[in-house]
């Protein structure tokens, strides 16, 4: 698509967060052993909840209501921002807010 | 449903590393232009074991801003997401000593050994219009 008509929320104030994995489901495969550790992660305090579950996804290949956002393991709301996240659960301490998430087996209908 | 090629699509970019990522302030260095994202460039030649003047002579290309450090610690303790006193603790609220900083940049995150993924918005808004 044109990336000039993109808007890329680059100049937004952006958010670190650290994504610690909560799951019985091994992951298969060099590149996704890889994936997973690379648990350090910026993006823009607009960032929604719901976003951050399609990157995994995609990263880990995995369908789209197989990962789970959590804060202190509890689910969070998909259309929560990662500013409301920080101001409501992450006010005075240090970056990164830490969040998990959890892989769930693929659904069979 | 009309066509939504002519549309401004929503990109969420993502900085993905397996080491702690080095601070990131959102500062507005000079008047002609808003608030961008940079990082310190003791920060980055701390991580990238290089001198400055090696740094600057193989990336002449990035460029270096600098901010007078009173105003950096001005606009970065007004940020809602720097409210842990021990982040900007290193940092003088009166000095007049001058900060470098290099704006983060694809070239720059991948100097540091991370990985940039695209995320468009534009396949959840599809979704959900049609839901």
């Amino acid at each position: 698509f044109d990336q000039s008509k993109a808007h890329f929320y680059r100049y937004d104030e952006q958010v670190s967060l650290c994504l610690e994995r909560r799951s019985s489901l091994s992951l298969v495969g060099k590149d996704k052993i890889k994936l997973a550790q690379q648990k350090f992660v910026r993006c823009s305090a607009r960032t929604e909840v719901r976003h951050l579950r399609r990157v995994l996804c995609r990263r880990l290949s995995l369908d789209k209501q197989q990962v789970h956002m959590l804060y202190n393991d509890k689910p969070l709301p998909d259309h929560m921002t990662m500013r409301q996240l920080w101001l409501s659960h992450w006010f005075g301490k240090a970056q990164p807010m830490v969040l998990q998430y959890v892989i769930r087996e693929k659904s069979h209908r | 449903p009309g066509d939504d090629d002519g549309e401004q699509r929503e990109v969420f970019e993502f900085e993905f590393s397996d080491r702690p990522l080095l601070p990131c302030y959102n500062i507005q260095v000079s008047l002609s232009q808003g608030p961008r994202n940079w990082l310190l460039l003791s920060d980055v030649l701390k991580r990238l074991k290089m001198s400055a003047r090696a740094f600057r002579a193989t990336f002449k290309h990035i460029e270096v801003a600098t901010i007078a450090e009173a105003e950096f610690y001005k606009q970065a303790s007004l940020s809602q997401l720097f409210s842990c006193p021990e982040e900007l603790e290193g940092f003088m609220p009166d000095s007049k000593e001058l900060l470098d900083l290099v704006e983060i940049s694809s070239e720059l995150v991948a100097l540091l050994g991370s990985s940039l993924e695209c995320l468009d918005d534009h396949w959840d808004h599809v979704a959900k219009a049609r839901s």
